[in-house]
C-alpha cells in the first residue's frame, strides 16, 4: 500500500511533465499518433535490417560506464568515430566517417536527434540511464527514416515485470573535482513496473595539460571547463491484460556547461544551459500472430548560450511531437509483415529565424520479412516514404540477405537508399537559409561474413565477423560563402565512403577465471568526389577528422566477486585541412578498471577504481583542444534487490 | 588456479605494454634555412586560418623568385600563430602581428621572422599602429585602444572609446580611428591626441566604416559599407566613400557608392594619388585630385581584401575561395588592370604587408 502511494505522487510529477509537453502542442493539430513497444526500434532493428551489421552493449558493459557519458563509451567499445572538444565537452559521433548529423540517435525508439542541426551531443546522455545501446552500421533510412546515412545509435530502458523492489545508490569521485551521484529505485510485479533514476555530476575539469600552442609550451591548467549534469528518468510500464501493455518513459535534463578556449585562443567565458524533456508513451497488443502499437512522444530543448567576451547571447526552443502507429503481422509460418505511419511536427524558436518556424514530416513505411527454410536463408525488403511540404524527398527501399553459408560460417548482404532531409537551420537561418535545398541521398552496400564456433571446454564461445561496405552520398549539404558576405547551404559534394571492419569476440573459462576478450578494427576511406571548381583541393581528398584506422580492444576477467578490465584504443592519423596538408598523430588511449563486490543476502555493495588514459598519452581529438592525461575514478555501489 | 591466473596477468601486462611503448613523442619538422635573412624584403600575406579551433599563419611571397613560402611564423618559432590571425605591421624591424582570437601580437623580427617577444592578456585586438620609438597603439573590440610600452611589450594604459575599435591611422599628431561593426553597427569615428593618449573627440562618419587610408594632400579616405540587415532589409544602407580632412578634422565629402559591401577595403598607391575600393562586384578607382565615382570597376572581381606594393606597383587582391581550403592571391597592374599572376597561399587571406 505504501509503495502504491510513492508510485502516486512520482506519477503526478510525470503527469505534470506530460503537461508541458501538452500545452507546449497546443499549435499542432494535424498530427497522427503513433505508437509502438518500447523496444519496436529493436525489434525493427533485429528483425529487419537483414544483412546490415549490428552491435549490441548490454548492462555488463554499461556498468563499467555508470559514471560517464555515452561518448566516453561509444569511443571505447564501438568503432564510431567520435569528435570530442574535451572532457564532458560538445562529442559528435559519426558512423563510417559519415558526419553526426548523417547519425540517427533514438530512445526508447523516438529520433531524439535536434531538429535544428540534425545532431545530438553525446557528451549529454549519461550511461546509468540505459539497460541497452544497440548501434547499426550503414545506411537505414528504410526502417528509421531522415539522417541514418552511416548508422544508428538506439538507446533503451526497459521495464521488467517481476515481482521485486530493487535499490541501487552510487556515487563516485575521480580526478579534477569531479563528484557524481546515480540512483535508481524499480517496484515492480507481474503487471507492473515503475523505475525512477537520478544522476547527478559536478566536475571542474581543471586539468593540467602542456600547451603546445605557446612559445616555451608552458604547463597549463584547464579554466571555465566546469560542467555540473542533472537528470531525472522515470519510466512505468502497465500490463492491461495478458497481450496488451502500456509504457511511458519520461527524462528530464539540465545541463550547465562551461565552454573552454584552445590551446590558441585566449581566456574564454563561454557557457551554455542546456534544458531537455524528452516523454514517450507506448501502447501496445502483441500475440503470436500479430502486434499493434501506438505511440507518442514530446521532446522540448531550450538551450541558452552566453559568451560575453563577443557578445553572444542567443537562445533556442524547439518542441518536437512523434507519433506513430504499426502493426507487425505474420501472414505465414515463414512471412511477416511490419508497416506503420510516422508523424514528427517540429515547433522552433530560434532567435535567427524568421519568426517561429513549423514542420511536419509524414512517413510511411513497410517491411517484408521471409524464411526460407530449406536454404537456412531469410530475405526482407523494407522501403519508406517521407513528406514534408515544399521538399521532395525519395522513395527510400532497401533489400537483404541473411543465413548460413556452411557449418559455422553465416553471410549477410543488403543494399540500400537512404536520405538525409534539410535541417532547420539549413532551410531558415538568416541569412542564408535555403528553401530549395535537396535531400542528401545516399546507396549503400555491404556484405558481412560471421564465423561462429562454441566450445564446451576452455574456449566457450568465438565469433569472428568482417564486413566489407561501399557507399555513395550525393547532394551533401555544405555552408558555403556567397557573394553576399554571408553563408549558405548548398548541394554541393559528392562522398564516397568504403571500408571494412573487422570485429571479434571470445569468451573463455580457465577454472573460476572467465574471460571476455572482444575488439574490432576498421578502415574507413572517405573523400570527396567530384571537384567544384578548379581551386577545390578537398577533391579525392579523406574527409577532415576521419581516421582511416580505429582499433578498439576490451579485456574483462572475473575471478569471485573481483572484475578486471582493460580497454585499449588506437585511432590513426586524422587529417585537419581539406587538403590533406595538415594532420594530427595517431594516439593510444587505455582504460584500466578493477573491482570488487560484498553480497550479504539481499545486499551487494560494490567497489570500483578505474584509471583513464592509463599511458597519460598527450593528444588532441579536435586541433588544439587539450584532452585530460591519466586521471582515475573510484566508485562505490549500493544495491537492494528483493528478488535475491 | 594461482598459476593460472598469474599467466593471465602477465599476457595482459604484455598486450598493454605493446601498446604502451608504441611511440610517445611528436614533432614539428621545420626547414632548415641557410639564408640569413629569408624574409628581409617580399610580400607578407596574413591568413586567418579556418574558423573554430584553427590557427592563422603568415605566407611570404619572394618577389624576385615568385615563391611563396606557407606558414612562416610556425616554421621560425615551432609553434602556431594562434587563432585566427588579423593584421600585421611593421614597425621600428619589427612586425606586430595581431591575433584576434588569442588575444595577442606576436612580435617578430622582419628579416628572419623570429619571436622577439608576445603582447599577450588582451581582449579581442584588431590593429597596431606605432607612434614613436617606444610607444604603439592597439585597437581591441573591447571598445579600447591599448598603450603599449614597445620596449617592454606591455599594456602601459587604455584608452576607452566605445564601440569595436578597429583599423588606425597617424596623421598630424593624431591618430585616427574607426569603428567598426564588431558587434553590433556602428558608424563612429575617434580621434586621439599622441602626446597625451587621450580621446579628443569621435565623429559619426557613416554606416560601418571597414577601411581607412590617407592620400597625398594628407587628406584621410575612409570606406564605410553599409547596413546589411538581415532580417530587416528595408534597414539597408548603401556603402559609402568619405574624405575627411584631419587638419580641421571634418568631413569634406561623402559619396554613396550605390550598394552595399560588408567589410569594403580601400588602398592607395604609391603616389598617394589614386584609391582603389570593393564593392561586391568588383575593385573600383578614383583619382583623389579628381574625386568622381566610375561606374564601371576597375577589376570586374571583388575580394576579400586588397593591398597595393608601391615596389613593384601592383594592386594585389586577396580571394578566401571557400574559406576552408587554401585562398589565393591575384596580382593586377595598376595602371591598366590586367592580371599578372596568381599564388596560392593560406587559409582565408586578410591582409598584405608589403616590406
Amino acid at each position: 500500500m505504501r509503495i502504491y502511494k510513492i508510485n502516486k505522487k512520482i506519477l503526478l510529477f510525470i503527469i505534470s511533465l506530460w503537461t508541458i509537453s501538452l500545452y507546449a502542442q497546443v499549435t499542432s493539430n494535424d498530427s497522427i499518433i503513433t505508437l509502438s513497444t518500447v523496444n519496436i526500434s529493436s525489434e525493427r532493428l533485429y528483425g529487419y535490417s537483414g544483412g546490415q551489421k549490428i552491435i549490441s552493449l548490454d548492462t555488463s558493459v554499461l556498468k563499467q560506464y555508470t559514471f560517464q557519458n555515452v561518448s566516453d563509451l561509444v569511443i571505447q567499445q564501438t568503432l564510431a568515430n567520435v569528435k570530442t572538444y574535451g572532457s564532458s565537452m560538445l562529442s559528435n559521433v559519426g558512423i563510417r566517417g559519415n558526419a553526426s548529423n548523417q547519425t540517427g540517435v533514438f530512445w526508447n525508439g523516438i529520433n531524439i536527434n535536434s531538429s535544428n542541426i540534425g545532431m545530438t551531443d553525446f557528451s549529454l546522455l549519461p550511461v546509468f540511464f540505459f539497460d541497452k545501446v544497440e548501434m547499426q552500421y550503414g545506411g537505414g533510412s528504410p526502417l528509421f527514416g531522415s539522417g541514418s546515412i552511416g548508422g544508428s545509435f538506439h538507446f533503451f530502458s526497459t521495464p521488467v515485470f517481476n515481482k521485486k523492489i530493487e535499490f541501487a545508490l552510487s556515487g563516485s569521485k575521480a580526478s579534477y573535482h569531479d563528484n557524481s551521484i546515480a540512483a535508481k529505485i524499480v517496484l515492480a510485479n507481474a503487471r507492473f513496473c515503475g523505475a525512477t533514476s537520478i544522476f547527478y555530476k559536478d566536475a571542474k575539469n581543471d586539468f593540467e595539460y602542456i600547451n603546445e600552442a605557446k612559445y616555451g609550451k608552458p604547463l597549463e591548467k584547464m579554466i571555465n571547463a566546469a560542467v555540473i549534469s542533472k537528470d531525472l528518468l522515470q519510466d512505468f510500464a502497465f500490463k492491461i491484460n495478458k497481450i496488451q501493455k502500456i509504457t511511458f518513459s519520461a527524462w528530464a535534463q539540465s545541463n550547465y556547461r562551461q565552454i573552454p578556449g584552445t590551446m590558441t585562443t585566449t581566456l574564454s567565458e563561454a557557457k551554455q544551459y542546456d534544458q531537455t524533456i524528452r516523454s514517450v508513451i507506448n501502447w501496445d497488443r502483441t500475440t503470436d500472430k500479430n502486434k499493434f502499437y501506438f505511440k507518442v512522444a514530446g521532446i522540448y530543448e531550450d538551450q541558452h548560450f552566453i559568451d560575453s567576451i563577443v557578445h553572444v547571447n542567443s537562445r533556442l526552443k524547439i518542441y518536437n511531437q512523434i507519433s506513430e502507429i504499426g502493426f507487425s503481422q505474420k501472414i505465414k509460418r515463414n512471412i511477416r509483415l511490419d508497416g506503420g505511419i510516422n508523424n514528427t511536427l517540429s515547433i522552433a524558436d530560434i532567435q535567427s529565424y524568421d519568426g517561429i518556424k513549423k514542420q511536419n514530416k509524414s512517413s510511411f513505411f513497410l517491411s517484408y520479412n521471409q524464411f526460407f527454410l530449406p536454404i537456412d536463408w531469410s530475405a526482407q525488403f523494407n522501403i519508406r516514404y517521407e513528406l514534408m511540404r515544399g521538399f521532395i524527398i525519395p522513395v527510400s527501399p532497401s533489400l537483404g540477405f541473411e543465413g548460413k553459408i556452411w557449418r559455422f560460417l553465416y553471410g549477410k548482404v543488403n543494399i540500400s537508399k537512404n536520405f538525409r532531409v534539410p535541417t532547420l537551420n539549413d532551410i531558415y537561418w538568416q541569412p542564408g537559409g535555403n528553401p530549395d535545398l535537396k535531400s542528401e541521398e545516399s546507396y549503400n552496400q555491404e556484405a558481412t561474413i560471421n564465423a561462429i564456433y562454441s566450445g564446451k571446454s576452455f574456449l566457450k564461445e568465438v565469433e569472428i565477423s568482417v564486413t566489407a561496405y561501399h557507399s555513395i552520398i550525393d547532394n551533401c549539404i555544405q555552408w558555403m560563402p556567397t557573394e553576399n558576405v554571408y553563408w549558405a547551404p548548398v548541394n554541393l559534394r559528392k562522398v564516397r565512403s568504403e571500408g571494412i571492419e573487422a570485429e571479434a569476440k571470445g569468451t573463455f573459462k580457465i577454472n573460476k577465471i572467465f574471460i571476455l576478450l572482444n575488439g574490432g578494427y576498421s578502415y574507413t576511406s572517405i573523400i570527396n568526389i567530384n571537384q567544384i571548381s578548379a581551386f577545390d583541393e578537398s577533391y579525392n581528398k579523406q574527409l577532415i577528422y576521419v581516421p582511416f584506422h580505429k582499433i578498439h580492444l576490451n579485456v574483462y576477467c572475473q575471478y569471485k566477486n573481483m572484475n578486471f578490465t582493460y580497454n585499449h584504443v588506437f585511432t590513426g592519423k586524422r587529417y585537419t585541412e581539406i587538403d590533406n596538408s595538415k594532420f594530427l598523430p595517431f594516439y593510444n588511449i587505455s582504460m584500466l578498471s578493477f573491482s570488487y563486490s560484498f553480497h550479504f543476502k539481499k545486499i551487494s555493495i560494490e567497489s570500483s577504481f578505474k584509471v583513464d588514459n592509463l599511458w597519460d598519452e598527450r593528444y588532441q581529438i579536435i586541433q588544439w583542444r587539450p584532452m585530460p592525461g591519466r586521471n582515475y575514478r573510484i566508485g562505490l555501489n549500493f544495491n537492494f534487490n528483493s528478488n535475491k | 588456479m594461482k598459476k593460472s591466473f598469474r599467466k593471465i596477468v602477465l599476457v595482459l601486462a604484455a598486450i598493454s605494454f605493446l601498446f604502451g611503448a608504441c611511440k610517445k613523442e611528436k614533432q614539428i619538422v621545420t626547414d632548415d634555412n641557410n639564408i640569413a635573412n629569408p624574409y628581409e624584403t617580399g610580400v607578407f600575406i596574413v591568413n586567418e586560418g579556418p574558423f573554430q579551433t584553427g590557427t592563422g599563419t603568415i605566407s611570404f611571397l619572394n618577389r624576385s623568385t615568385k615563391v611563396v613560402k606557407q606558414d612562416i611564423f610556425n616554421l621560425e618559432n615551432n609553434r602556431p600563430l594562434g587563432n585566427i590571425a588579423q593584421s600585421m605591421t611593421i614597425f621600428n624591424d619589427k612586425a606586430y602581428i595581431v591575433v584576434n582570437n588569442a588575444g595577442k601580437v606576436e612580435v617578430v623580427n622582419t628579416k628572419t621572422f623570429k619571436s622577439v617577444g608576445v603582447i599577450d592578456g588582451l581582449n579581442l585586438p584588431r590593429f597596431f599602429v606605432g607612434v614613436n620609438s617606444t610607444k604603439g597603439y592597439l585597437s581591441d573590440w573591447s571598445g579600447n585602444i591599448s598603450v603599449i610600452n614597445l620596449t617592454s611589450n606591455t599594456v602601459l594604459s587604455t584608452i576607452n572609446v566605445g564601440g569595436s575599435p578597429d583599423k588606425m591611422i597617424i596623421s598630424g599628431g593624431k591618430v585616427y580611428v574607426i569603428g567598426s561593426a564588431g558587434f553590433t553597427s556602428d558608424s563612429t569615428f575617434h580621434i586621439i591626441n599622441i602626446t597625451n593618449d587621450t580621446k579628443i573627440n569621435t565623429l559619426i562618419i557613416g554606416d560601418n566604416p571597414s577601411d581607412l587610408v590617407s592620400d597625398v594632400n594628407n587628406k584621410i579616405w575612409i570606406i564605410c559599407g553599409g547596413i546589411s540587415d538581415w532580417n530587416t532589409p528595408s534597414n539597408n544602407t548603401n556603402a559609402t566613400l568619405v574624405k575627411f580632412n584631419p587638419s580641421t578634422d571634418s568631413i569634406e565629402m561623402t559619396f554613396d557608392l550605390g550598394s552595399t559591401n560588408f567589410g569594403a577595403k580601400i588602398a592607395i598607391n604609391a603616389a598617394k594619388t589614386k584609391i582603389f575600393y570593393t564593392l561586391s562586384n568588383g575593385v573600383y578607382e578614383m583619382d583623389v585630385n579628381n574625386p568622381v565615382i566610375n561606374p564601371q570597376p576597375f577589376i570586374g572581381k571583388s575580394f576579400y581584401a586588397i593591398g597595393f606594393d608601391n615596389v613593384e606597383g601592383y594592386l594585389y587582391g586577396a580571394d578566401p575561395k571557400d574559406y576552408s581550403g587554401n585562398g589565393w592571391v591575384y596580382r593586377y597592374n595598376s595602371t591598366n588592370a590586367s592580371a599578372v599572376d596568381s599564388f596560392k597561399v593560406g587559409i582565408i587571406p586578410t591582409g598584405f604587408t608589403f616590406n
